[in-house]
Order: C-alpha cells, then sequence, then structure tokens
C-alpha cells in the first residue's frame, strides 16, 4: 500500500533549531554599583518556522487551530554550566494568531483568506503585509537586560546567556522546545 | 476596486496605517477596501466610493484602548449548517449566515411585532402607520416555531439564547404562548426586549412572563432624568417593582448618544447600584447613526465604547475605571480550555473586539468593586490558553487539573477580594467542575456592565460584521447579523417584513382594531395639576427619589 505524505507532514518531520546566540555586553569592566547592559539576539530556524506559511494557514485555521503561541526564556549566567549561577532571567510569550483578513491585496476573498497577525510579549498585535514579515517578527528576538553587577562581587567574571523556546503542537508542528548557549565572555567588575 | 497608490502613500505619511479591511459607500451600500488608521491618538476608517467620494469616521475614540482590546483577538468556530452556501465572500450581501460566518449565534432575535406603543421619532423598528409601505409584520406561532427549530439546528453549537423583540413585544397578548413554544423547542435563555410601559401598567404580567418562562428584562434606559429619557422615565421605576415581585431579572438598556445622555452614564449606574437585588446587568449601547447625516451632525452625536468606557470612569469617581474593562472575546481562552477538558465544542463569545466590551463590578460596603481589582485577569486567561495548548499537546488531563486547581487561587487577591466571596473555589467549579451553582450567589451582589456599539452604515466593518453573535431569526428560516439586518434595511430588515407582514389596513380589518388604539397615553408621566393618574407618579415615588441625579 502507498503511504502518502501531505506537505504538512513533512514539515512536521524536519528539526526546528536556534541560530547561534549573539550575546553583548554594552563595556566590558564596570563599577560594582554600575548598571551592566547586555544584549541576547537568536532567531529560530527550520521545522517551525518553514511550517508556519501561508501554505498551512488555511489547513489549521480549518481545524481551527489558529493560536501559536511560542515560550521564549533567557537567563544571563556566570560560571560554568554545572556551578554556574543565574543573575538576571526573562521570560516572556509572543502569539502567532490566524485569522480572516479582509485586506484586499491579501486575500483573493475565494481561497486564501486566511493570514496571521504577530502578537508581541504585551498582547498587541502587529500586521504585516509579506509573510516573511510576520515569522521574522515571531521567530526572531533581540532582548536587552540590565543588572547590577553586585551578586557577582569585584573581580573577573565570566558571563554567557542561556536561550529556550517552547511551543506546542499544531496541526503543522509536533509540541517542541530548543535551548541554545552562547559563548562566554569576560566582564571585569571594579 | 483597491485604494490608489498615491493615496495609500499619502495615508501612511500623514497617519498611522494600522490595517486594511472592507467596509461600505453609506450613500449605495457599495463594498469598498477600507483603511483602519490612528491620528492624534484616535482610530480612524476611511474608504473611497467612485461615485460619492471617500467617508472617513471615527471608529475607535482612544487608540491605547484599541490596541489593549486588539489583543485578545479569537475568529471563532462559526457553523457547519449555513443556509447560503457561498464560496465567495461578498459581506455583507449574503447573510444568512453564509458559509463564512465565523460566530455561532450568541443570542437570536425574534421580531414578534413592529407594532409600539409609543412613536419616538428617531426609531426606525416601528409601523408607523400613513407610510407608504407600512407593513404590520407578525409571525405566527408555527413561523416562531420554525425560527426556533432553525437556531437549535446550529452545530456544533446549538443556539440556545433567543431575545423576543419588536416593536413592542409586549403588545402581542399572545406572548406567553410565544414564549412557551420557545422553550418547548429547548431554549434555555429566553429575554424580553421592551420599554416596560405595559409591565408598569399591569405590573401581573412580570409574573405571567416569568411563569412562562422569560429569563430576564431587556429593558430601554437612557437616563435618569426625564429630559434624557422621555420614553419610559415614569414608567421604568414601576416596571421595576413588578419585576422585583416576580423575581424577574433586569437588564437597563442605555442607547448613549454624545451630547445627549453621555453626562448621565454614572448616574444609570448609580440606578442600577440602587436595585441591585433585581437589576442584574446594565447595557451601554453607543448610538448607531441612521439615516442620512451630515460628518458635522456625526461629530456631534458620535460617541465610541472607549470614550463611554472614560465617562464611566469620571463619572463613578473612578470606582469603575478605563483599565477594568474588557473586549467580549477575551473571554474566549476559558472556552479553549474548557474544550480542551471537555472535547465537546462550547458556546464561544467570538465577536470582533471592536464591538463590546465589559467588566462585572460587585457591590461591597455600598460600593462597585470591579473584578480586575482583585482578579489578575490578563495573568488567568493566558495561565488557561497555556493550560489548553498542554491538553491538546496530550499532557494528562487529571494532572493539568490538579495544576489548576492549585494556580487558579492565585490570579485571586484575597485581600482585595470582597467580604464573603471565594472567587478562587468559584473559578474552579465552574472552569474545572462545570458546577455553575455558586455563580448565582455571585451575580446576586454583582452587576454586569456591558457595552456593544451596534454598526450603522458609516462605520460599518465587513471585518466585525463577519464575526457577529448577535443574530435575527426570519421566517424564510434565516440567522441574520444583527448589524446587516438594521444598517441595511433595504436589503434585510424591510424585505422580511414586507414579504412576511401584512399592510397596515389588511392587519386592522382582521383584528378589529386600529394602530393607534394601542398607544401609551401616559397615564403614568408626571400628575398635571386637574389631572388624576392611575398610580402615583415616579417623582414622588420612594423608588425613584433614591436616584441622585433626578430632573
Ligand atoms: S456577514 Fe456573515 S453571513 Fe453575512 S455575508 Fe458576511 S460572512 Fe456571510
Ligand atoms: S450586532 Fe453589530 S456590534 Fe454587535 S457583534 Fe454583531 S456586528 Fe458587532
Amino acid at each position: 500500500m502507498a503511504i502518502s505524505i501531505t506537505s504538512v507532514e513533512r514539515e512536521r518531520s524536519r528539526a526546528t533549531l536556534l541560530s547561534p546566540v549573539e550575546f553583548k555586553l554594552q563595556t566590558d569592566e564596570v563599577s560594582l554599583d554600575e548598571a551592566v547592559k547586555v544584549s541576547v539576539r537568536a532567531k529560530l530556524e527550520g521545522g517551525l518556522v518553514d511550517a508556519f506559511r501561508r501554505a498551512t494557514w488555511q489547513e489549521a485555521y480549518a481545524a481551527h487551530d489558529i493560536l501559536l503561541r511560542l515560550q521564549f526564556g533567557m537567563s544571563i549566567r556566570s560560571g560554568g554550566q554545572l556551578f554556574g549561577k543565574t543573575i538576571v532571567s526573562a521570560k516572556w510569550v509572543k502569539k502567532g494568531i490566524l485569522f480572516w483578513t479582509r485586506d484586499a491585496n491579501l486575500t483573493d476573498n475565494v481561497t486564501n483568506m486566511i493570514w496571521a497577525m504577530a502578537a508581541d510579549e504585551n498582547g498587541y498585535n502587529h500586521f504585516f503585509e509579506d509573510e516573511q514579515g510576520v515569522r521574522d517578527f515571531l521567530f526572531t528576538f533581540t532582548r536587552e537586560l540590565s543588572f547590577l553587577p553586585v551578586s557577582l562581587g569585584r573581580g573577573e567574571h565570566r558571563l554567557h546567556a542561556e536561550v529556550f523556546v517552547k511551543w506546542w503542537r499544531h496541526t503543522y508542528i509536533e509540541r517542541g522546545q530548543v535551548a541554545a548557549r552562547s559563548p562566554s565572555i569576560s566582564l571585569k567588575v571594579r | 476596486m483597491v485604494l490608489s497608490q498615491e493615496y495609500e502613500e499619502k495615508k501612511t505619511v500623514e497617519y498611522n496605517v494600522i490595517k486594511k479591511t472592507q467596509s461600505i459607500c453609506p450613500e449605495c451600500n457599495r463594498i469598498l477596501p477600507a483603511t483602519i488608521f490612528e491620528r492624534d491618538q484616535k482610530v480612524y476608517m476611511t474608504r473611497t466610493c467612485p461615485d460619492h467620494g471617500e467617508t472617513e469616521e471615527l471608529y475607535y475614540g482612544d487608540y491605547q484602548m484599541y490596541l489593549k482590546f486588539s489583543s485578545y483577538w479569537d475568529d471563532g468556530k462559526g457553523t457547519m449548517a449555513p443556509n447560503v452556501a457561498i464560496d465567495n465572500c461578498q459581506c455583507p450581501a449574503n447573510c444568512g449566515l453564509c458559509s463564512n460566518h465565523l460566530s455561532h449565534t450568541g443570542l437570536a432575535n425574534i421580531i414578534v411585532t413592529n407594532r409600539c406603543d409609543l412613536t419616538c421619532w428617531y426609531c426606525f423598528f416601528y409601523v408607523k402607520k400613513g407610510l407608504e409601505g407600512a407593513y404590520v409584520y407578525e409571525p405566527d406561532h408555527e413561523q416562531i416555531r420554525n425560527m426556533a427549530k432553525a437556531l437549535k439546528a446550529e452545530r456544533p453549537v446549538p443556539g440556545n439564547s433567543i431575545q423576543i423583540t419588536g416593536g413592542e413585544p409586549t403588545l402581542r397578548d399572545d406572548l406567553p404562548e410565544i414564549v412557551r413554544i420557545l422553550k418547548e423547542e429547548g431554549v434555555d435563555h429566553i429575554q424580553l426586549n421592551t420599554n416596560g410601559i405595559n409591565i408598569a401598567l399591569k405590573p401581573e404580567l412580570a409574573k405571567i412572563y416569568r411563569d412562562a418562562g422569560v429569563s430576564n428584562l431587556y429593558m430601554s434606559f437612557d437616563g435618569v432624568t426625564a429630559k434624557t429619557n422621555p420614553k419610559n422615565h415614569w414608567e421604568a421605576p414601576y416596571a421595576i417593582d413588578a419585576c422585583r415581585k416576580a423575581d424577574l431579572g433586569v437588564v437597563l438598556v442605555p442607547t448613549v448618544i454624545k451630547s445627549i445622555n453621555d453626562h448621565e452614564l454614572g448616574g444609570i449606574i448609580d440606578y442600577a447600584k440602587q436595585n441591585i437585588d433585581i437589576v442584574r446587568a446594565v447595557n451601554f449601547q453607543p448610538v448607531s447613526l441612521t439615516g442620512r447625516m451630515s460628518k458635522k451632525e456625526r461629530e456631534k452625536y458620535r460617541i465610541t465604547i472607549p470614550d463611554a468606557i472614560k465617562r464611566i470612569e469620571a463619572q463613578t469617581n473612578g470606582e469603575v475605571t478605563a483599565d477594568d474593562w474588557f473586549p467580549v472575546p477575551s473571554c474566549s481562552p476559558i472556552t479553549h480550555f474548557i474544550e480542551s477538558l471537555t472535547h465537546k465544542k462550547q458556546y464561544e463569545l467570538s465577536i470582533h473586539f471592536a464591538c463590546g466590551a465589559g467588566t462585572y463590578v460587585y457591590m461591597s460596603k455600598g460600593k462597585l468593586v470591579p473584578i480586575s481589582q482583585f482578579v489578575d485577569i490578563k495573568g488567568l486567561v493566558e495561565y488557561l490558553d497555556e493550560k489548553a495548548d498542554d491538553l491538546n499537546s496530550g499532557s494528562n488531563k487529571y494532572m493539568t487539573i490538579a495544576q489548576a486547581a492549585l494556580r487558579i487561587n492565585s490570579f485571586v487577591d484575597k485581600k482585595k477580594q470582597p467580604e464573603g466571596l471565594n472567587l478562587g473555589r468559584l473559578l474552579f467549579n465552574a472552569l474545572v467542575r462545570h458546577d455553575y451553582s455558586s455563580i448565582g450567589q455571585f451575580q446576586m451582589k454583582s452587576l454586569f456592565l456591558g457595552m456593544m456599539h451596534f454598526q450603522d452604515k458609516y462605520n460599518q466593518d465587513e471585518e466585525r460584521l463577519q464575526r457577529c453573535d448577535i443574530h435575527y431569526l426570519t421566517p424564510d428560516l434565516r440567522i441574520i447579523p444583527f448589524c446587516s439586518f438594521n444598517v441595511i434595511p433595504e436589503w434585510y430588515r424591510d424585505r422580511v417584513q414586507k414579504k412576511y407582514g401584512m399592510p397596515v389596513e389588511e392587519w386592522e380589518a382582521k383584528n378589529g382594531e386600529k394602530l393607534e388604539d394601542r398607544l401609551y397615553r401616559g397615564q403614568l408621566r408626571k400628575v398635571r395639576p386637574g389631572m388624576k393618574a392611575e398610580a402615583p407618579t415616579c417623582a414622588t415615588a420612594e423608588i425613584y427619589q433614591k436616584v441622585s441625579n433626578l430632573g
């Protein structure tokens, strides 16, 4: 018996990856009472990103599978993987929301009515006129944080960022989670 | 027609374009592409008809509230039994419902008569004798039964809530029989839309309606002074008192018009508060501007949901703040969670976020305490979304219930929660055990404050219409969204009433009475010198003395 694999099933089988995590310190030397500003940037690639596109939106919408929730987490840690400690962390959610658009530029009103908007971590919706715009907004993040280095204490420290992204099961993707770690960089606290 | 490139660029430079939708030309009903944009922190809609030019209209009076409310976007499941099977979505031209409609019926209206006992000059809903083409529309019992059957046939969620409306429905002497028919067809919730005058005149009607199966009255109440509420200022207190005696809940329904009664929204809430033992809700309706109106006139009267919400904050001295309101689809995560738990499709409120908003206020020590002041609503709905995702992804149901039992309480601030209320338990019982028995107790001391901005030809947005869940049932067994039925009456309301009605003269001959015989003669209005009233005047009645703003 021939087994037919739909395009959706093919998408589901491809792995989702995190791009190398970019981790930057605004300055590599601070005093104990001075805030350390860091930025972390990462991007999802592969499976989920490829699956969340117009060709699958229509099918998902028909199954009333309209909300893609992505949970992001990030922590800045000092020391090694085993004995290190978390200095600061953050968690947030972004959403891809499928909806029936009435934008005449995006739909022919007959077959391709479903479009996606993206909600930021405050829940505010953003509309895009191209698919790539929706995906870039959803699957890429740059996060800036600041902290006081008191918990680190004076001296030379090695810091790194750990990032994870989690999602749940949908018609176009299985439940999953990816995590990655940035290379370490030095911070001197005076 | 697509807006010209030049036009698009001009708008983008001058204004912050939010998104594109579709609307109609208020002159010729042509379906047009429309742009929603922000200017000076307000949201507008514009479109250009090749024949009648541009129409720009205020869409939402506060951009920040628009942003907050739009975050609760949730397209519904729709209904799988469309009457109009059509691929090409052409809202609002094919309502019936058509296969593209996105919400099942939340509340179905049945017009039982278009006769009325009042003759308000601004009303388009009642038959005006002497006008060419005036038809009396009164569906018979069989038609009404069939309409109820059509509602119950909706899938996956059968309709379960009907509003009997008019005209003035209490003019039909067979109203109790109509209610019984709807009950026989399995309709649980029956709301009676009325001006309350007949009930004020004949208080025994309240019990008769209640015994027949009416769940609550939906009573027009436009203000707390005779000037702002000429319709039933004198009669409403008597109708409320009759309902109190019959234990028939009342929803007050003010139509809010800028420059006319928008200064009395706080007074109306205050009046509801005084009658909280029987008034269950106040449902404000920012005016829908019917008929041809100049831009200047529209600006004079137009009020939108955020404007009304801000006035309520000011007029209740901050008891009910703007932050306490949530758009109707904010309830969706609750539905999704219960669906994931039960694997059964549930009744959902999936209207567009710009259509309606609401909040629950709880009465504590003489003050109204909005639910959002002791419940983290945003946190709770996000948590329920996550748990629904867990369940849909194969997480263990019993483990999820156990987690929810521990967690739901953490969204309730027990220090701020009104005395005697255990909302955490109530929520858990309702969400997880589907035990709604204690909700009745909550409702006894609470008021629902709601708002729905019915559309008109100037602000009509097809994106909203396609998600409408307030519908009309018609004798041809169509189910027509409210804002098609009434916004384009020439396509819907008038046609239906002409087809299934009869000329006024024929109705009068058949029934042996004149249309004007049942007009209200003002028996309960203020006693003028030398006149005898049938009942004490409202102005002197104790019931009205409590209203702070009495004019
Ligand atoms: S409003 Fe609903 S029923 Fe009417 S044409 Fe649009 S989708 Fe169809
Ligand atoms: S009746 Fe009008 S305002 Fe209400 S949900 Fe329907 S479209 Fe929206």
